[in-house]
């Protein structure tokens, strides 16, 4: 009989989200605008990117990497693909430094080996807090957008969008309808965006006047009640 | 070497913990918003001033059986007279001090063919919820 996962500091029907990359960087405008970035990861994936900007090198206001950053940071793509993480920073008139801390998940469909960490330091689990647990998939360009969780509440979820394959239009129209804008950056490479999640589904749509619709999209959704 | 995916947990990588839970219920007032124009409503919100992941989700009071979550910045296009009038609400969740979250509620009226000069907008109530991640080895 499934239980509310909610009541659990740590579930194991549900893997925790594994982070194999961390960094920082300090994104300093050039004689271009917008300025790119590029800074090899070494890992044997594109890593699902997070992150946080801020003009502050300690992010005392931050804000998140994709969402344009109202006046903490300049607006920043991030993307990444099996060598490179890259972002292109739009600096302002001022032409500031921006600070980016951010971590990578490995995605759900990569069945790889990958070398193993040390882990000398800090406790990697504590039972003071909630640990997050994760359902985490791929969709291919043809599958149904819409993932079933049944988790029984409206849960958190985050969605990376990759590719530039045209994968059809979806128009949601008609009073009393919420028709989602996922804001995001389309190019090749994998972008974040925002998810859409019931009590029972995550919609993974894609508006139909977007410049170029993607091939791919891998999802967590977390445990967490949104 | 390991094979990553046979574990439901490895503890040769990080992952997050949950650090806080908010929730914060905010009251969008009754509004009239004519032409093109916007209405901007902030909310403050004090935390701690550690460096958060955040996993932020926001249900409108009309449509209460979704909710828009992943990062901090959603919009969602509210019909209202039947498909002639629209209201875009843009809502991103920002730190802007070591200590304050904010909330920004912007309300865009778009306007075309058959769309009467003013919108009455009504009250909404905004929840959003957000869960504060730390990276497990970060206090």
């Amino acid at each position: 009989m499934a239980q509310d996962a909610r009541k659990f500091q740590y579930n194991s029907d549900y893997p925790m989200p594994l982070v194999t990359y961390r960094a920082q960087f300090t994104l300093a405008p050039g004689t271009t605008n917008p300025t790119l970035f590029k800074f090899e990861h070494g890992l044997p994936y594109a890593p699902l990117l997070v992150g946080k900007a801020s003009w502050n090198s300690d992010f005392s206001a931050c804000g998140d990497i994709t969402n344009g950053n109202s006046g903490v940071a300049d607006s920043i793509i991030m993307q990444s693909d099996n060598k490179y993480v890259y972002f292109v920073l739009f600096p302002s008139s001022d032409m500031r430094a921006n600070y980016v801390r951010i971590m990578g998940f490995v995605p759900p469909d990569y069945t790889g080996d990958i070398t193993t960490i040390s882990n000398d330091t800090l406790f990697r689990f504590n039972s003071d807090y909630d640990y997050v647990g994760c359902i985490q998939g791929a969709l291919d360009s043809g599958d149904s957008p819409i993932v079933s969780h049944n988790l029984g509440y409206i849960p958190q979820a985050r969605v990376w969008y990759y590719g530039t394959a045209t994968v059809g239009s979806i128009e949601v129209s008609g009073y009393g309808i919420i028709e989602p804008e996922l804001f995001t950056y389309k190019n090749s490479g994998v972008t974040v965006r925002e998810s859409l999640t019931t009590s029972t589904e995550l919609y993974t749509l894609q508006r139909s006047d977007e410049e170029t619709l993607d091939s791919k999209v891998y999802y967590h959704i977390y445990t967490l009640e949104g | 070497m390991v094979k990553l995916n046979r574990f439901i947990m490895n503890t040769d990588y990080d992952s997050f913990k949950v650090a806080r839970k908010e929730d914060w219920t905010i009251n969008i007032p009754a509004t009239t918003i004519s032409g093109n124009n916007s209405q901007t409503y902030t909310y403050d919100f004090a935390v701690d001033p550690l460096v958060y992941f955040e996993l932020v989700s926001a249900i409108i009071s009309e449509y209460p059986d979704f909710a828009f979550t992943g990062t901090s910045y959603f919009t969602c296009r509210v019909y209202y007279d039947s498909n002639t009038s629209e209201i875009d609400y843009a809502i991103n969740v920002t730190k802007t001090s070591s200590t304050n979250y904010r909330v920004t509620v912007k309300l865009s009226r778009g306007t075309y063919a058959g769309a009467p000069a003013s919108t009455n907008v009504r009250a909404t109530t905004l929840k959003v919820k957000v869960n504060l991640l730390v990276p497990t080895e970060q206090e």
